[in-house]
């Protein structure tokens, strides 16, 4: 008699199985995104105590096409990292009083989006001439 | 024949005795409108082929033996209307990520390894005699972990999560929400007997919070909930230890 039937083991693009492992691989990708971001804004902080005109430089080199594609899909990534994150929160911190729990829906706002906007606000606030 | 709709069920075959390799045989079924998966497999078991082996006990979703991949989605398949897959073909497989002893039956071993490893019941030094009354709780108390010990062991988690392939010594969603749930019982004082299982990277940091375990439970248990609550848990006994003066660590 043979042993039980032991399914092959995943391959390396097991996330397209299922619509759930592909967002959850979208969502670990991101944060590569991101990282790669730091970097580059590692080496911007680094040429702004090089002197006046090769920040001059660096911030013409800001407006290449290339740069602003970057931009953008570091944009993109941040706000789907984050948003992806945000909306686990009522999972990870339920919010309970008592035998009371707070629907996740406003467990998400007061976690993630409120504290966001606040701190998005006061930043753009901060920045302003 | 049994009812006025006609629908194929694709089911996974597989047969240790012949030697041979696993295949999907083709069924056409007449259905009634309230027909669920398993209705249409045990119809086809008594009236078509009785060699197909699948496992059902209760039919309410409640004792958790039907899970199977119903068009590649772990379900209760006392629970999956036939009605809702038409015209069909219905593709139904053992579930995901486990050895198959036959047909549509999982060996479950691993599995019930994997939940003595968490020890899933009440933990105390003292042992209270019905003389003194029951271990009582309060309403929050209950609250804390309820949604938890909701789990009928049906599996259907282990075959939504992805790791359960990648890194096969995991402990999975079912027994580290299990462990969990005691943890957060007022009345268990076990936590530090569950420590070693459920802290190591086979345990509770296993989990990259894919989050699909919580999606196919069919009673709402939240495991990704429970490991999520379980990483918060261990990281603050972490640095609890880690602050601690030599002494008062154990």
């Amino acid at each position: 008699m043979n042993p039980p039937y032991t399914p092959p083991p995943a391959g390396p693009a097991w996330f397209l199985q299922r619509k759930n492992w592909l967002l959850f691989m979208i969502r670990e990708l991101t944060s590569a995104v991101i990282a790669l971001y730091l970097v580059f804004f590692l080496v911007f902080l680094a040429r702004f105590g090089g002197g006046a005109w090769v920040f001059e430089e660096f911030l013409a080199l800001l407006t290449h096409p290339l740069s602003m594609a970057g931009h953008a899909l570091a944009f993109a990534a941040a706000v789907w990292h984050s948003v992806s994150w945000f909306n686990t929160s009522a999972q990870v911190m339920p919010i309970r009083i008592g035998t009371w729990r707070m629907p996740g829906v406003a467990t998400i706002i007061i976690t993630g989006y409120a504290p966001w906007l606040i701190i998005s606000a006061l930043v753009f606030w901060a920045a302003l001439p | 024949m049994a009812g006025e709709k006609r629908i194929t069920l694709e089911i996974f075959r597989y047969n240790p005795e012949d030697g041979g390799e696993p295949f999907f045989q083709s069924y056409e079924v007449e259905y009634l409108n309230h027909w669920v998966v398993l209705d249409a497999i045990n119809w086809i078991k008594d009236e078509i082929d009785g060699t197909i082996a699948h496992r059902w006990t209760c039919r309410m979703g409640v004792c958790g033996s039907c899970g199977m991949m119903v068009n590649g989605e772990p379900k209760l398949s006392c629970h999956s209307l036939l009605r809702d897959y038409a015209p069909g073909p219905v593709r139904v497989e053992p579930l995901q990520h486990f050895p198959v002893e036959k047909d549509l039956m999982i060996d479950k071993s691993g599995f019930m390894e994997r939940l003595a490893e968490v020890k899933p019941y009440i933990i105390r030094d003292d042992v209270n005699d019905t003389g003194n009354g029951e271990y009582l709780q309060t309403p929050a108390q209950i609250a804390a972990y309820h949604e938890h010990s909701m789990c009928i062991n049906c599996m259907l988690c282990y075959a939504g999560c992805p790791v359960m392939s990648l890194e096969p010594a995991f402990l999975g969603p079912a027994a580290l929400a299990l462990g969990q749930r005691y943890n957060l019982d007022s009345r268990d004082k076990g936590q530090a007997e569950r420590v070693d299982a459920m802290s190591g990277d086979e345990g509770l940091w296993g989990c990259t919070f894919v989050g699909e375990c919580s999606v196919v439970c069919p009673k709402h248990v939240d495991p990704a909930g429970a490991i999520q609550k379980g990483k918060i848990a261990a990281a603050k006994q972490w640095y609890a230890n880690f602050i601690k003066p030599k002494g008062a660590k154990k």
